[in-house]
């Protein structure tokens, strides 16, 4: 709006201020306005209308005055930012090897540039190791991360996959899961920044989860795996360090971001009885992709579970299209996007049954319709304002136009593949699913390549 | 085990203690035997900073201009705006308000990333000021 000639105010709390004012500067108007809110207040009052009311009263004077004095040279002619000199390394000494690697960590620290884990020392010559792995230069640009922008070079990229440990072969899946959380179209802002713990998936589907070992069984989320630990490791530190975030100062997870070392690396299962993701994408049998979603906190749905109780597939169908018919009361946004985790056995029973899994993507989405005359007037309406503004993917809107009128369904997933399947885990196992409403899309496919380790992505 | 600096110290008080004679006591603190310097790579990736703004001219007063009231949809923003939106009937009789929602949340809202990009030049065509309240 200023950027547009209007003048205005931000009204915001101490509790984020720091956070405001960074934003500020990231988008060039370091010298926006706000009016500040004591957090303490305001989260008590926002319950009820006559305590905002009285807070907004309080602080009235300040909004009036922020829209009318005039500007002083500084807010209209700030200072211009100039590029940060980052150093290229930093030297440490220590009187042994084992007090100089705990010295790196304890400095990386200091400089927000880790997660709290001890790291291995990016030296040149470990960097250089790390970067054997791809055939990529390493002056290349792989994309810039929210909400800092910094940018991701392969070679950043080496620095922080040495720190997290990982191994030059894991190299083309890390720069890969960096390309999709980088990809504009792909909300990184919203995970990275908001209040919720919200954090990414990262998946591998093709052979290169097998080559590097990766765990797409029994216990995939766990521990005891370097790759899916190493691979999540990485990824978690280039976001902080190109996207420069740090808790409560631009990173606002209230509890902090569930998973926040590793996130939840895994593979897919190479003995899936339907096709991978990847070939389901469009790519070939022997590529590999890399899938990143969001995860938002608190929708990991459990439904079957081999080794607690019986479950038969169709049951687990009935649990997939009951929680992604019921989440959607729990947002003012209509529509979904979602990931099924299915484990294998279950996928084994639908193939058997005849059904492909887009068969199963569509009887899910078909079952978890709404009845039109099950949705209240006030959301019927917003959905036809939302449809009339083009808000919904231009494919599907026929679709809800023909569903909103007496005796249709509605449904609450706007395409079949915005139900994602993805075959995992262990026979005993679950199938669970996350996701729900939120920013579109939730899901980035990128292709692993310049691999020059591995017989897969290169 | 890590070891610092000193750790040795015990086993090696004979050598100390002999080299401290020789050299007459007169080199004070001496470095560690076994220092190690290891230059590490930073793992910041650079910011390019976009250009620098002003912000836009304050309006002298509010007479037969618009104030956009708009809020993002996050609890209680309306409560604020609802506070906002009778003071300013009251004591600028002459502005005129306009009430607007950011569309992403709006209830049956769409899933589209960029669903809010046409609402700022939109409210902007039809305002002259705004007060915005993010609510966090």
């Amino acid at each position: 709006m200023e950027k547009l000639g209007k003048p205005g105010v931000l009204i915001t709390t101490d509790q984020f201020l720091h956070d405001a004012k960074l934003a500020a500067e990231d988008v060039g108007m370091p010298s926006l306005r706000m009016v500040v809110l004591p957090a303490r207040e305001w989260y008590r009052s926002r319950i009820d209308a006559k305590m905002s009311g009285d807070l907004a009263q309080k602080y009235f004077d300040q909004v009036v005055d922020a829209l009318t004095r005039p500007l002083t040279k500084e807010e209209a002619n700030p200072k211009p930012r100039t590029k940060e000199a980052l150093p290229e390394s930093f030297s440490v000494t220590a009187g042994s090897w084992d007090m100089a690697v705990d010295t790196v960590t304890q400095l990386f620290m200091e400089k927000r540039m880790s997660d709290g884990l001890p790291v291995v020392p990016p030296t040149k010559k470990a960097v250089d190791w790390m970067l054997a792995g791809t055939s990529r230069r390493p002056d290349e640009v792989i994309g810039t991360l929210p909400p800092r922008r910094g940018t991701a070079t392969v070679k950043k990229i080496a620095v922080n996959a040495v720190m997290a440990g990982a191994r030059p072969e894991y190299m083309p899946a890390i720069i890969a899961a960096v390309e999709g959380l980088s990809d504009p179209k792909f909300d990184g802002t919203w995970w990275r920044m908001s209040t919720s713990s919200s954090f990414p998936a990262i998946v591998v589907s093709g052979p290169l989860g097998q080559e590097l070992k990766m765990n797409s069984g029994m216990g995939l989320l766990g521990y005891g795996f370097r790759a899916n630990a190493a691979i999540g490791r990485a990824v978690q530190l280039i976001t902080l360090n190109m996207g420069q975030t740090w808790p409560d100062v631009n990173d606002m997870a209230a509890t902090g971001r569930l998973n926040s070392y590793t996130f939840w690396t895994f593979a897919e299962d190479p003995e899936s009885p339907w096709e991978s993701y990847a070939v389901e994408k469009g790519y070939r049998p022997e590529d590999s992709v890399l899938m990143t979603a969001v995860v938002p906190a608190g929708t990991m749905h459990l439904i079957g579970g081999g080794a607690v109780a019986p479950w038969t597939e169709q049951g687990i169908l009935d649990g997939v299209i009951r929680q992604i018919s019921n989440i959607r009361g729990m947002s003012a946004i209509w529509t979904g996007v979602w990931t099924v985790v299915m484990h294998p056995e279950c996928a084994r029973r639908l193939k058997e049954k005849g059904m492909s899994k887009k068969d199963v993507q569509k009887y899910l989405w078909e079952e978890s319709r709404v009845p039109y005359e099950k949705i209240d007037k006030s959301t019927l309406k917003a959905i036809n304002e939302c449809l009339d503004a083009g808000e919904f993917m231009p494919g599907t809107v026929p679709v809800f136009r023909e569903a909103l009128k007496p005796g249709g369904k509605v449904p609450v997933v706007q395409t079949p593949d915005h139900i994602d399947i993805i075959v995992a885990g262990g026979t005993a196992g679950y199938t669970w699913l996350f996701g729900g409403p939120g920013p579109n899309p939730h899901h980035s496919v990128k292709k692993v390549t310049g691999a020059t380790l591995t017989k897969s992505g290169r | 085990m890590v070891k610092g600096c000193g750790d040795d110290m015990t086993q090696r008080i004979g050598f100390l203690l002999m080299t401290f004679f020789l050299a007459g006591g007169v080199f004070g603190e001496r470095p560690c035997a076994a220092q190690v310097t290891l230059e590490v790579l930073n793992p910041l990736g650079e910011i390019i900073p976009p250009p620098t703004l002003g912000i836009s001219p304050r309006l002298p007063d509010f007479s037969n201009k618009t104030i956009a009231l708009m809020d993002n949809w996050k609890s209680g923003g309306v409560y604020l705006q609802d506070r906002f939106h009778a003071l300013l009937k009251q004591r600028f009789p002459e502005a005129k308000i306009l009430r607007t929602t950011k569309p992403q949340g709006r209830e049956g809202g769409g899933r589209l990333i960029y669903s809010a990009e046409g609402w700022y030049p939109e409210v902007a065509s039809s305002a002259d000021a705004f007060i915005y309240t993010i609510a966090d």
